[in-house]
């Protein structure tokens, strides 16, 4: 039956039959628990440059719809599951996954043991690299070894230069670090005039935008790898306007203001975890893509407060400054796919420029 | 002082509303509010309730109808603290809302878990529950009430075709009528106004053919709420939900779509104040982007217990907390579970489906057709790594009924068209059957409004079916069959081979079964949830139970004959074996089953009850004993088992008692321990001698006999003495004879159902002796216990048939088409005076 193979670094082979493009492909091995929204997670930049692996059973059950991308071009490295529908239903959904990723280039791989792989992942110790082959033999192997993966990932995926998503509101700068569409989504709800501009940009060349405010996008890898002039723009900005970070954003929030970060293991991505509003206490329930984690001793409080904590893991989700207006969460408040509880977020931050602006 | 107390309020007998799943869902509640240091009173008259018997669970059991005088009686005995309203079904809010409404609860000041008063209030009054929605903002179909033509016109071009049309308070027969253009619309509202007495219609939005969508939500008294499911109907609205195949995550849809029905299930739960489990119903139009809210049900109910089997989340013992006042934060789950797991979002990485399971032999011509009546009685849950897994393993219990499609090929094009546009029961095969003769998924989907998903799904299954009827013996076609969950009783038909065949073919191509463990992370965290079900995968997660350990085989789903006594018989069964030391391994397809309760089950298996897979099971635990109902040959055949385990049949068989007499019966219940015969009742049959098919099912105790009765009954017991050799429960039935002569009728094993009610005017454990008897003789204590019996003023046995809710007529009044029973108990009162 087998016609396609994943092997993974630590030697391990998943047997599994073919779907999307042919092309052999090699990346960091991710678990998502997410049971919706399987459009949504393949082309949203977080994945970039890792396989990812749906231990929900079915994906592809109505097609790809025209209206819910997360980003035009998909950088995700593979997608591992046990079942892909081929359907596409209607004249909104007129592609099937199959042909998606095959116009995509991305390799799929069903009628895998998704559970004993998410195993093997989650008690890897490490992050393992995968690759998807078509016959998983010692060159495979050696090419997997061989491969260095880049750590260049928000350069790879964020937009080369500024591009603006217009409307009649506030004047909104997103910097792209591997913007998800739900960012954009979000600001355009709320009338948003907004500028997306590349990772690199500056603090000069967001303030002379003169923007009622700027987020910062969530995107993919280790927000160390990152050079230091992001960190000197977020700690600039944000003593001049409202600053939202989300994500990958949150993360470089963090650490421009003290704070450092560990990674986990394996990467958590999901949205089932229950999240403490520390002034409420509330529970709420979000989407999470994450790689790294702040805890809550190496937080600098003499900069920032905790507004939101996971229960399970005990990771800051949330801070907030304790001089300038500027917050940030590590979880994804737009949603696609995802609760949206914690949408009232981006209302905060509208609320936030309009008392900066005195509106 | 005291322990606080709670009353739940139970249910009178199962019905096609509720079954099983509340006494399921009781025991683990109350087990819950127990440990929270709470004296618990269930009232409730179901026989077949294990409940009512279970002291870990129940302190006191009141066997009384739920009426409101009851309740304020039992409230004046107890002066409960708290009354759980959400264990009997709609019947319980109804008398809950009287009983405050005579001020008894105010007066005692109880307080109500799981409902307020204003919620209940609300659910039994639909008008009062859509103003609230509206209020609210939350889409409701729409619907308006008009008393001339014009209005008419202009309501119908407002809310669009379909639309509903219904007489007020009409004057004869009462009128509806569903209308799809202005000829059909401007005749119905004609006819509507004519027949109204008031002059008034109503006009409804018709959401006929969309998608049916329930989510099912946790909440606490903090506020805090969660998703502990969402499930979708592979039929579509217009088919009652409890007939409709429910498959669980949802499969077809949109995320957007999933939050926006989320969004609203959570806001009406936190409106109503619910505290525990609300499930709220949608009804989907994805071509309008637009979904209205079709029900709401703050009750424990049958989607209850199916979600927690599917997911693996212990809903019973977390509602029970809940009511407790315990928050989600805070509870704390077995050891099996991580931290924080009972405020976690429980995810599935499997699929789970629920399909009906209707009383088809007593169903004929347009009564099979489905509608917005529900039909059916249980239900069987299948659960795989894909839905044809799932789907496969939920259709392996229907008899003559099978991928083949036999009994489907000979339907003509226009029957099954019409079959296709009129749902009706085993539309499943139907929907199969029209792939196979070539329409197209989409075509398909236009006409049944069934997702596309599905039919693409079936149409695996069928071409599997096709490829392996062409290829007998072929390995490759075998491992693939197996991997989408066909059983091997179909492949060794297709194949014209024996099971056993097959099998042996398969275990030599190393094609075997894997388990995997129902919990509800999706992997992400190491979990020791007791729960497994079977695919053919790489990974095999489950271990072996340690010994001293006995495996039972379960009663399958409710159904007509027996009702869920023979659940009762196994739970009890369950709870004696678990008390002496035994890890309790149960295998059950029924999800509402009461044995799947971690309080009798250590381990559970979600299979198909059929050899392949019981066998498959065995094989793996090696039980110091099997349990295998008597009933069930086919299996007693087939199954190979090593010498180590020990097999006993469980008389847990559908009643075929069919003694038939003018002259009134007495019944003498008898146990027999393969030394000694002990005489445990005599009940009198009361149903009127009139009905010629004369048989038990009414039947009450003591029964006044003179001296020479007793003779002649003393005489006909000891006959049985001689003739009895294997131990076991037995009923001698007798005739009552003008000439005051009783004739022996017939000895018989002792009908579950019989089983039920006397353990419980007795309070006597009779299924636990008769463990004890299955293996050895009965001890100085029990003897005792089984000699002296409680005494009672008056027991009464009633069946409940369901040939009034299912329209059915001359329906005959016979043992095997019980569905429930109801009984009466009035203890002895020991005066001391």
């Amino acid at each position: 039956m087998a016609d396609r193979y994943l092997i993974l670094e630590d030697g391990s082979v998943f047997p599994g039959t073919a779907f999307g493009s042919p092309a052999v492909t090699f990346g960091e091995m991710v678990f998502t628990t997410v049971m919706t929204g399987y459009q949504e997670i393949i082309t949203n930049q977080v994945f970039h440059n890792q396989i990812v692996v749906f231990t929900t059973p079915n994906i592809g059950n109505y097609g790809i719809e025209r209206n819910i991308y997360e980003s035009i071009v998909p950088t995700i490295k593979g997608v591992v599951v046990k079942n892909v529908a081929n359907v596409s239903t209607n004249k909104k959904r007129r592609l099937t996954l199959d042909r998606y990723l095959n116009s995509m280039n991305i390799p799929g791989i069903a009628n895998v043991d998704t559970r004993a792989l998410t195993h093997r992942l989650r008690d890897a110790g490490k992050l393992l690299k995968g690759s998807i082959v078509p016959v998983p033999d010692e060159h495979a192997f050696d090419q997997l070894q061989a491969t260095v993966l880049t750590n260049q990932q928000v350069a790879q995926v964020s937009a080369p230069k500024p591009y603006p998503n217009p409307d009649v509101g506030m004047s909104v700068v997103v910097v792209d670090f591997g913007l998800k569409n739900g960012i954009l989504r979000e600001l355009s709800r709320r009338k948003c005039n907004v500028t997306v501009l590349p990772y690199n940009a500056t603090a000069e060349e967001i303030l002379r935008l003169d923007p009622d405010g700027v987020v910062l996008s969530s995107g993919p890898g280790n927000p160390a790898s990152l050079r230091a002039s992001v960190l000197e723009m977020i700690r600039e900005v944000e003593t001049r306007v409202p600053l939202f970070g989300i994500g990958l954003g949150h993360e470089l929030f963090a650490i421009a203001n003290g704070c450092s970060l560990k990674p986990i293991i394996p990467d958590h991505s999901g949205m089932n975890h229950p999240i403490k509003e520390v002034i409420t206490g509330h529970i709420v329930y979000a989407t999470q893509n994450q790689g790294y984690i702040l805890t809550h001793d190496a937080v600098d409080r003499s900069q920032l407060y905790v507004t939101y904590v996971d229960l399970i893991d005990g990771s800051i989700q949330g801070l907030r400054h304790r001089d300038y207006a500027a917050f940030s969460v590590q979880f994804f408040p737009d949603g696609a796919p995802g609760p949206d509880e914690t949408n009232g977020l981006f209302d905060e931050f509208m609320d936030t420029m309009r008392v900066r602006e005195g509106r | 002082m005291a322990q606080d107390c709670v009353l739940l309020i139970g249910t009178e007998s199962d019905n096609l509303q509720h079954g099983d799943e509340l006494d399921t869902l009781t025991l683990d509640i109350a087990a819950s509010l127990k440990k929270q240091g709470l004296t618990t009173v269930l009232i409730s008259t179901n026989p077949f309730s294990f409940s009512l018997d279970a002291k870990q669970a129940v302190d006191h059991a009141e066997i009384v109808p739920v009426t409101s005088i009851n309740v304020e009686n039992i409230i004046n005995k107890y002066h409960p603290r708290y009354i759980v309203p959400t264990l009997g079904g709609r019947h319980a809010f109804e008398v809950i809302q009287e009983v405050a409404e005579s001020g008894t609860l105010q007066k005692n000041n109880v307080e109500l878990l799981g409902s307020p008063l204003s919620t209940i209030r609300q659910i039994n009054n639909p008008v009062m529950l859509s103003r609230t929605l509206h209020t609210m903002d939350a889409p409701t179909k729409k619907i308006a009430t008009v008393d001339n033509y014009q209005a008419a016109d202009d309501t119908v071009t407002q809310i669009g075709y379909p639309a509903i049309i219904r007489s007020i308070m009409p004057k004869t027969s009462s009128f509806w009528r569903i209308v799809h253009d202005k000829n059909e619309m401007h005749e119905a509202v004609t006819i509507g106004l004519q027949r109204s007495r008031a002059g008034q219609i109503l006009i409804q939005q018709s959401l006929a053919g969309l998608k049916e969508i329930e989510v099912i939500v946790l909440r606490d008294a903090s506020g805090t709420m969660m998703q502990l499911a969402m499930v979708e109907d592979i039929d579509p609205i217009g088919t009652h939900a409890g007939d409709s195949i429910a498959v669980t995550p949802a499969q077809t849809l949109l995320d957007r779509e999933i939050q926006d029905m989320r969004d609203i299930a959570f806001a009406i739960t936190r409106k109503l104040r619910v505290v525990g489990i609300n499930h709220v119903q949608f009804a989907l139009d994805e071509e309008k982007e637009q979904f209205y809210v079709i029900k709401n049900s703050p009750y424990l109910d049958r989607m209850s217990t199916f979600v927690g089997q599917a997911t693996g989340y212990p809903v019973g013992m977390v509602v029970g907390q809940l009511y407790a006042g315990m928050n989600l934060v805070d509870i704390h789950l077995d050891h099996g579970y991580y931290r924080h797991a009972a405020v976690t979002e429980p995810v599935m990485d499997r699929v789970a489906v629920r399909v009906p399971v209707w009383p088809s032999s007593i169903l004929h011509g347009k009564n099979r057709l489905l509608s917005t009546q529900k039909k059916s009685l249980g239900s069987v849950i299948g659960i795989g790594r894909s839905l044809e897994e799932a789907l496969c393993k939920a259709i392996s219990f229907d008899h003559g009924e099978d991928l083949r499609l036999q009994a489907e090929n000979k339907l003509s094009e226009d029957e099954l068209i019409s079959g296709l546009i009129h749902p009706q029961i085993g539309r499943l095969y139907l929907l199969m059957e029209a792939l196979r003769r070539g329409y197209s998924p989409e075509e398909l989907s236009e006409m049944t409004k069934v997702d596309e998903y599905y039919f693409v799904e079936l149409d695996k299954l069928l071409d599997l079916v096709k490829q392996l009827n062409g290829h007998p013996g072929d390995e490759k076609l075998l491992g693939q069959a197996k991997y989408l969950g066909i059983p091997d009783k179909l492949i060794a038909d297709l194949w014209g081979l024996s099971e056993g065949r097959v099998a042996a073919i398969r275990h030599g191509n190393g094609i075997n079964r894997t388990y995997k463990m129902v919990e509800p992370t999706g992997g992400e965290f190491a979990t020791d949830v007791a729960s497994y079900y079977s695919t053919f995968e790489m990974e095999d997660e489950s271990q072996v139970t340690p010994t001293p350990s006995v495996m039972v085989v379960g009663a399958g789903p409710l159904q007509l004959g027996m009702g869920s006594a023979g659940d009762y018989f196994y739970a009890a069964v369950l709870a004696k074996l678990r008390h002496y030391g035994y890890h309790t391994i149960v295998v059950n397809n029924n999800p509402s089953s009461v044995t799947l309760s971690p309080l009798l089950a250590n381990k559970r298996y979600l299979e198909p009850l059929i050899a392949e897979n019981i066998q498959s099971i065995v094989g793996i635990e090696h039980p110091d004993y099997l349990l295998v109902p008597a009933s069930r040959s086919d299996l007693l055949s087939a199954l190979n088992v090593a010498d180590e385990t020990q097999l006993l049949t469980m008389p847990i068989n559908r009643n075929t008692r069919s003694i038939s007499s003018h002259f009134p019966l007495y019944n003498c219940d008898l146990l027999f321990d393969g030394k000694q015969l002990y005489q445990l009742a005599i009940t009198a049959d009361y149903q009127s001698p009139l009905n010629l098919k004369y048989q038990s099912t009414h039947q009450y105790l003591p029964v006044e006999l003179t001296p020479l009765d007793k003779h002649q009954v003393e005489r006909l017991v000891d006959q049985c003495r001689s003739s009895l050799t294997k131990p076991g429960l037995y009923q001698l039935v007798m005739s009552v004879h003008q000439d005051g002569t009783i004739k022996r009728e017939g000895l018989l094993p002792l009908p579950l159902t019989d089983v039920a009610f006397l353990s419980k005017v007795l309070a006597l454990d009779i299924p636990g002796l008769y463990s004890q008897i299955a293996t050895d003789v009965l001890d100085d204590e029990q003897q005792l216990a089984v000699q002296h019996p409680r005494l009672v003023e008056r027991a009464v046995y009633q069946a409940q048939f369901p040939f009034k809710a299912l329209r059915v007529q001359n329906g005959q009044l016979s043992v095997k088409n019980v569905m429930g029973a109801t009984m009466f108990l009035f203890p002895h009162q020991n005066k001391l005076s």
